[in-house]
């Protein structure tokens, strides 16, 4: 089996598209992450580290009022460095609002009148995630929210999307040329060698976002050298109002299982649609509707082409290629009611084991008895 | 080995009756498949790889019924298909190494039977040339090296010497004839010179169904009355053609056509008789003016 995957790998690995995604991957990791003006805008962060306090709060208001005053700069002679000083209270006052989302929160929830049973211990685990989040400190921690922010969010769907389409194109490809007629009647040629594509394409999705996930810390020590991974992920753009009491850097690391996880099944899940089409561009199309159409959501508007439901909204991420994306599954409490309380993302992750099972039944049922007409 | 395919047929979805009720024998030997596109040969031999599925009819091996899908069964047969599908960016070697370890060959066998593969069909000096980099008859060959991997007992070979020259032609024929002694080897082919002369059975199918099996010989027997040669005018080839079958024209040093003509009647004052070959054979069979004459 470990010579079937290896030659699995090497089919992948040596395509011409996948040594040029990877390059383009790394040069864009090098040149686009890291802006030249982050030293400028920690300088002006660094001022406020500390105690986060509704008094450093009150103050960072009063500093961006006068900042921004019409007569504050009228010479230009703070020149650029008003903006980088407002870049950072953009930073800044993510961690008021995230102070604010959590007493907002658990106030709601103290005065929220509950039916026993599941209700109940749904705002109990509600109360207890938000009371371990801990807002009580500033600290410096943009390189790390960067680096969560380019993981986490639609880049990453962008950027992996393509190489889903490349085991698409790859594996049909096989088909289509007729090199499964030397393997149909083999005696390593149909389950086996299935489970070794599964394995290799598995390995190969995980292996990239391994490279994507270090190339962004490697660059982000270089450029920041140790980088303070110990804030709140509420601190992060977008997540403010997130119930997980993880770090940062808890939540990259989660986040970076949780999509490894994420992209094998829709790996899977496109390996079984090159598995049954009849040509390559057939399974192209075919994969670029399962991964497309999911994430169209967040750039057409969503009232005229998508019905605006909590229900839809919270639906569509249990697709894969909407849950590649955990700044979104992570971002708000919802829970599905399977008796206990089940947190979202666990939810999305269930029901994507069972499809994926119920998928790989019939792809071993076809493989079995696969003909070559 | 001995395998025994009884009363099979293969109707596609579409209705269209591909193979009807095909029985034959096949014992250590070279079987040649004789018949026109659409007859029926690649939907035989599909069944025997396994890559299709009869609609009714079984097949035993050494006696016992068993599925071209079973392991055992897998285990001992090769295939060639029609086609010579490749990877074009592996090397030929490894080409070979990947469908020797898809056939189970064992990890510490491998190179040795894919130099022995490549060294049968005269490769052994571009096993590490890409594949896309070869000519169709070079894909040829690294296709037939496939199918002596796993040393099969059986051998499927669909149009084999498709893309090969007459020399790489004569090296296919040596080759197979030597392999063919202690294992099957059913082969089709529209070139009937290839391997008439190595085949312990000829099949004739047509229109999906196996019309004749026999030794070569006894089917050349069959036609021994029925083929006449003449030397003829270009205006007598004319009429000739209208009313006869008409196999190879020859041009004479005196400028007429040397003519052989597959009848049942003498179709010309100064025809002679000839011995038969299998190109007649083919085309006394397969050609549907055959019939008419």
């Amino acid at each position: 089996m470990s010579r079937l995957i290896r030659f699995e790998l090497y089919k992948l690995c040596t395509s011409i598209p996948a040594m040029l995604f990877i390059v383009a991957l790394l040069l864009y990791l090098m040149s686009s992450v890291f802006s030249e003006e982050e030293a400028n805008v920690r300088a002006k962060y660094a001022a406020w580290e500390g105690r986060a306090t509704a008094e450093t709060f009150k103050k960072i208001h009063d500093r961006a009022n006068k900042i921004n005053d019409e007569d504050y700069d009228l010479d230009n002679q703070f020149g650029s460095a008003t903006s980088y000083e407002n870049e950072a209270f953009a930073h800044l006052y993510n961690i008021e609002e995230a102070q604010i989302f959590k007493a907002q929160g658990l106030e709601a929830l103290a005065n929220k009148t509950v039916e026993p049973g599941f209700d109940e211990r749904d705002r109990a685990l509600h109360i207890s995630l938000l009371k371990q989040i801990n807002l009580d400190t500033i600290r410096y921690h943009i390189p790390a929210e960067k680096a969560v922010a380019f993981t986490t969010q639609t880049g990453v769907a962008v950027l992996l999307f393509p190489l889903l389409l490349l085991i698409a194109f790859i594996y049909s490809k096989e088909r289509v040329s007729g090199v499964d007629q030397y393997q149909l009647p083999a005696v390593n040629g149909r389950t086996k060698l299935l489970t070794a594509k599964l394995i290799a394409g598995s390995i190969f999705l995980t292996g990239v976002n391994v490279i994507l996930h270090l190339g962004i810390l490697g660059l982000a020590s270089y450029r920041f050298g140790t980088i303070d991974w110990s804030a709140p992920m509420q601190v992060v753009n977008g997540l403010t109002g997130s119930p997980y009491p993880f770090s940062i850097g808890q939540y990259w690391l989660v986040s970076f299982g949780y999509q490894t996880f994420v992209l094998i099944v829709l790996g899977i899940w496109v390996l079984t649609i090159s598995f049954f089409a009849k040509t390559a561009i057939q399974a192209i199309l075919w994969s670029s509707i399962l991964m497309g159409v999911p994430l169209l959501y967040q750039f057409v508007i969503s009232g005229i082409f998508f019905p605006e439901t909590k229900l839809f909204e919270q639906g569509i991420l249990f697709f894969p290629s909407r849950a590649l994306l955990t700044g979104e599954v992570f971002k708000t409490y919802q829970t599905i009611n399977l008796g206990i309380p089940l947190l979202l993302p666990a939810a999305i992750l269930l029901v994507q084991v069972i499809v994926t099972l119920i998928v790989l039944k019939v792809l071993y049922q076809t493989s079995r008895k696969r003909q070559v007409v | 080995m001995k395998i025994e395919i009884q009363n099979t047929s293969k109707t596609y979805l579409n209705g269209k009756k591909a193979l009807m009720d095909a029985n034959i024998t096949l014992e250590p030997g070279v079987y040649a498949l004789f018949g026109e596109n659409g007859a029926g040969k690649s939907t035989l031999m599909k069944i025997l790889a396994g890559l299709l599925k009869p609609s009714t009819g079984k097949i035993l091996v050494d006696g016992q019924e068993m599925s071209p899908l079973a392991d055992a069964y897998r285990e001992k047969i090769g295939y060639l298909p029609q086609d010579t599908p490749i990877y074009s960016n592996f090397t030929a070697a490894k080409f070979l190494s990947y469908l020797a370890t898809v056939k189970g060959v064992p990890k510490q066998d491998v190179q040795t039977s894919v130099m022995s593969a490549l060294e049968a069909v005269n490769m052994t000096e571009h096993a590490n040339k890409k594949l896309k980099s070869f000519s169709g008859g070079m894909k040829r060959r690294i296709g037939i090296a496939q199918l002596l991997l796993n040393d099969p007992e059986l051998l499927i070979i669909d149009e084999p010497t498709a893309g090969l020259d007459p020399k790489e032609r004569i090296h296919f024929r040596n080759l197979i004839a030597s392999i063919a002694r202690k294992r099957i080897v059913l082969l089709s082919t529209h070139i009937v010179s290839d391997v008439g002369s190595i085949a312990r059975e000829i099949i004739l199918m047509k229109q999906g169904r196996i019309i004749k099996q026999a030794n070569p010989y006894e089917l050349l027997d069959e036609i021994a009355t029925e083929i006449w040669t003449v030397d003829v005018t270009d205006q007598e080839l004319l009429e000739l053609q209208d009313t006869y079958q008409i196999g190879s024209i020859q041009q004479t040093r005196q400028g007429k056509n040397r003519v052989r003509i597959i009848s049942s009647q003498m179709p010309h004052p100064k025809a002679v008789q000839d011995e038969p070959q299998l190109e007649d054979l083919y085309l006394y069979h397969l050609d549907e003016r055959s019939k008419s004459a």
